[in-house]
């Protein structure tokens, strides 16, 4: 059975440009949230979103052309990929390209470029785009499937390259690709990650009337409050994550620093609902123990799960009860935070931040805080690890997602210390 | 390759939405009959519309394939998936709901969502305010709808994947499915994919490209592949959706069969987001492992269903590939690219093209490429045209690529 681990970690956080600077502030309890201004949202019911702010493609490495035609959450997986290759110390010229491979995820591709440009070129839609005269590299620039034929065209991996859109699982079921077409023999090595820049007008408009989204317009920082009896509804945040999954035994040829292994990694649908949730969890408890029993480990063997966690009345009281189904008496045992407390809902990259948060954690063997609990719920009733950071021993972490449409995703990770067996 | 542990799949039901006809008995009689889906734009009526020469799906009544309440909170694509996925379901025989639900999953393609859906809201949004947009919108837009209200419909809780590449996407599903049966996070799949692009800003959108037929005198015979002369690419809409079973609880059951998915491949061209590679190498290189997988030679394929881009980059390319893959046996190689009947349905491509190889498969009847009246000398292919081909074949390829230069092959053969 080949085995894959992570070598490489890229990040665009709303907190933090680069592995280190967000880690560094999900450890400090740093929020990257604040009003929205990639746009007039004055009209909207929730004015508080989780922007990346600061992002320079061209700085980031990116050609003109990268820079100038292609969609936003495009060029974050450009500039993802790019510090994923350098963390891992690889060089692209001297890998088979044919067994290399491309798995990004991302729920909603290129909002950014047909927002603005339909909305200077139709005056806000009052008038028609036809016999507009479209900027040259439109088209490009709302390719569907731009992010991950980017990547592959970049370092001319030539290997499978697909685009996962499972809404907020998306980053997971990405991993969950490549971690299949490496471990079945179709690649060796493969970018997996998740990307969105959906804090558009329509990309909040649509999730305001939903009743989806937060209202605490005058506390952006306190808004996102996964767990805590007040939250009110996600904040919508952007960004992207990509990492290298490699064959283990590729992985040590080339010495490479092994974050982790990638152990188990599931799917399933509720079937129950586009955007609630059963109450018990049912379906996404059956995922984490799916993930679990691929992994071969059990409740007690899990010392870590960051939760899906969106701050939503029902997402975080479901998910609660689902880990408790999943874990039994274990649950009370196991450091459960959420990243949205810090980075918002991220969207098609939200499980693919988490996964470096996993991965941050088991290197530095600290969990970081949920921040913004301050009054407990009832219904939520695990060790959340409120406010501060805390040092402990991680061995086996969790994560999950679950997504609008019912899809839920669960992979179970294991430390790499010394090269640690199984 | 590993992970098989020795189970293998097949394909036990179709159903499809497509330019020439909805339901898999009006598309095979309008493939025998070599007739052509395309035509001018109906579903959008602006005078000066870009482009004037669509694949559309005629005759489609939602409220036949949906309930009111979901008809109205999703769009044209997860309509279209609906009325695929009943007809796929009865066609097996099987009903979701009497299976252990979490052994059933889904795999779906779709580039753009719940396009319309997107596009009136975006105007509402703009012209009325952020009150008017639809609750729905969120749940209507994402490319996963289709696979979210399908499982709530059927009752399906198992594997479940929603891929986004561009014209490869339906076939990559369909692989992705295989796979997921074949190591055994499940032992069915419905599988497939949809797109509904037929909206004012999407043709504005869509004339921007330029491999793009905008116009022509005569629609029916604008998409050309493989000819001299050619107009590019003809926008197409629909998909469909193949059961996937695994093989022995198909023939436990005696479900029917109408063939093995025996290999699945995918690889990257990798040049530009806009150009095939010329020599066809990567392309080639997913046919090959299809076949491999298999275990086919070149010679035991008795027909390939060609993605036909219907550009001349893009023919010869694929011309290219099929003789690397095929060598000596490409002279002998029924080849066709039946898409010319519907136009390029994007991730409802793959669906309808496995459609096409599964009942070439079933019936020894190879469908045919239309609108071929002087073939490209460059591409040397025994292309079947003129009508359709008798041919009692035991295995097929089907090959698609997608904008970007993703390719993705599928290798089908009758159960021995």
């Amino acid at each position: 059975m080949r085995r894959v681990v992570i070598t490489g970690l890229g990040i665009l956080a709303p907190n933090g440009i680069g592995k280190e600077p967000f880690w560094d502030a999900c450890k400090r309890g740093v929020s990257g949230a604040g009003p929205v201004t990639h746009f007039d949202a004055s009209e909207m019911i929730s004015r508080v979103a989780c922007q990346v702010d600061g992002f320079d493609p061209r700085a980031a490495g990116l050609d003109d052309y990268e820079s100038t035609a292609l969609d936003r959450h495009v060029q974050f997986a450009l500039a993802a990929a790019a510090e994923a290759v350098e963390d891992a110390g690889l060089d692209t010229t001297r890998i088979d390209g044919d067994r290399a491979g491309v798995f990004v995820g991302s729920t909603n591709s290129a909002p950014t470029t047909f927002e603005g440009v339909w909305e200077e070129l139709t005056n806000k839609g009052a008038e028609s785009l036809v016999g507009k005269p479209l900027p040259p590299e439109f088209y490009f620039g709302i390719l569907s499937n731009a992010a991950g034929s980017s990547v592959a065209v970049r370092y001319g991996f030539h290997g499978p390259t697909s685009l996962i859109s499972d809404a907020c699982s998306s980053g997971v079921d990405a991993a969950e690709q490549a971690y299949q077409a490496i471990v079945e023999g179709h690649c060796d090595l493969a970018f997996a990650g998740g990307t969105d820049a959906s804090v558009t007008p329509m990309g909040l408009a649509c999730y305001c009337t939903l009743g989806a989204v937060t209202k605490r317009n005058d506390d952006p920082t306190g808004a996102s409050r996964p767990f805590d009896r007040d939250r009110d509804g996600f904040v919508l945040g952007e960004g992207c994550a990509m990492f290298l999954l490699e064959e283990l035994e590729h992985a040590k040829a080339r010495g490479a620093r092994i974050y982790a292994e990638i152990l188990g990694v599931a799917t399933n649908l509720n079937a129950y609902h586009m955007t609630a949730l059963p109450a018990d969890g049912g379906p996404l408890a059956a995922v984490m123990q799916a993930a679990m029993r691929m992994a071969g480990v059990t409740p007690d063997d899990v010392d870590y799960l960051n939760a899906h966690g969106t701050s939503t009345p029902v997402n975080d009281r479901s998910e609660t009860a689902a880990a408790r189904l999943a874990y039994g008496d274990a649950a009370y045992n196991i450091a459960v935070n959420s990243t949205k407390c810090m980075i918002g809902h991220t969207q098609g990259a939200a499980s693919a931040h988490q996964l470096v948060v996993l991965c941050m954690t088991m290197r530095d063997q600290i969990v970081h805080p949920t921040i913004n609990y301050e009054n407990p719920d009832p219904d939520c009733d695990l060790d959340y690890v409120p406010n501060a950071a805390r040092e402990m021993p991680v061995r086996i972490a969790m994560a999950n997602a679950s997504g609008f449409g019912g899809i839920n995703s669960s992979i179970v990770v294991h430390g790499w210390h010394e090269g640690a067996p199984r | 390759m590993t992970g098989s542990n020795g189970r293998r799949v097949v394909a036990t039901g179709l159903g499809v939405v497509t330019p020439i006809g909805v339901g898999r008995e009006a598309f095979w009689e309008g493939a025998l009959a070599g007739r052509s889906g395309v035509g001018r734009p109906t579903l959008v009526d602006h005078p000066d519309l870009p482009v004037k020469v669509v694949g559309e799906v005629k005759g489609f009544d939602a409220a036949e394939h949906l309930t009111k309440k979901v008809a109205v909170r999703t769009d044209r694509n997860t309509h279209f998936s609906f009325a695929a996925c009943t007809e796929a379901l009865a066609d097996a025989n099987l009903d979701p709901k009497e299976e252990d639900p979490s052994r059933v999953g889904l795999v779906m393609a779709s580039n753009y969502g719940g396009l319309s859906y997107f596009l009136d809201n975006l105007v509402d949004l703009h012209q009325r305010g952020p009150s008017f947009v639809s609750a729905y919108m969120a749940i209507a837009w994402i490319p996963s709808a289709p696979v979210g209200q399908l499982s709530i419909r059927h009752g399906i809780h198992g594997y479940a994947k929603t891929i986004v590449n561009d014209a490869a996407g339906g076939t990559d599903a369909i692989g992705t499915a295989y796979r997921a049966i074949r190591r055994g996070d499940a032992d069915v799949i419905i599988a497939g994919g949809f797109e509904a692009a037929m909206a004012e800003a999407a043709m504005a959108g869509l004339a921007a490209f330029e491999e793009i037929c905008r116009d022509a005198d005569d629609p029916a015979t604008a998409f050309r592949p493989f000819n001299r002369e050619r107009s590019g690419i003809v926008i197409g809409e629909g998909g469909g959706v193949v059961i996937l079973e695994e093989l022995e609880r198909a023939q436990a059951r005696g479900a029917q069969i109408y063939g093995e998915i025996a290999g699945f491949a995918q690889s990257s061209d990798a040049r530009s987001l806009k150009e095939f590679d010329p020599a066809g190498t990567h392309y080639a290189r997913a046919m090959t492992q299809a076949m491999e997988q298999a275990g086919l030679a070149p010679a035991d394929v008795g027909y390939m269903n060609a993605d036909g881009r219907g550009t001349e980059p893009g023919d010869r390319a694929e011309a290219r590939a099929l003789e690397l893959a095929f060598g000596e046996r490409l002279a002998g190689l029924p080849v066709s690219a039946p898409k010319s009947m519907v136009g390029n349905t994007l991730s409802g491509a793959g669906a309808i093209d496995l459609a096409f190889a599964l009942l070439a498969l079933r019936n020894g009847v190879l469908p045919p490429t239309i609108n071929l009246s002087d073939q490209d000398p460059e591409c040397r292919l025994d292309l079947v045209t003129g009508g359709p081909r008798e041919a009692a074949i035991d295995a097929a390829l089907v090959g698609s690529r997608g904008t970007s230069g993703v390719n993705a092959v599928l290798a089908v053969r009758k159960v021995a």
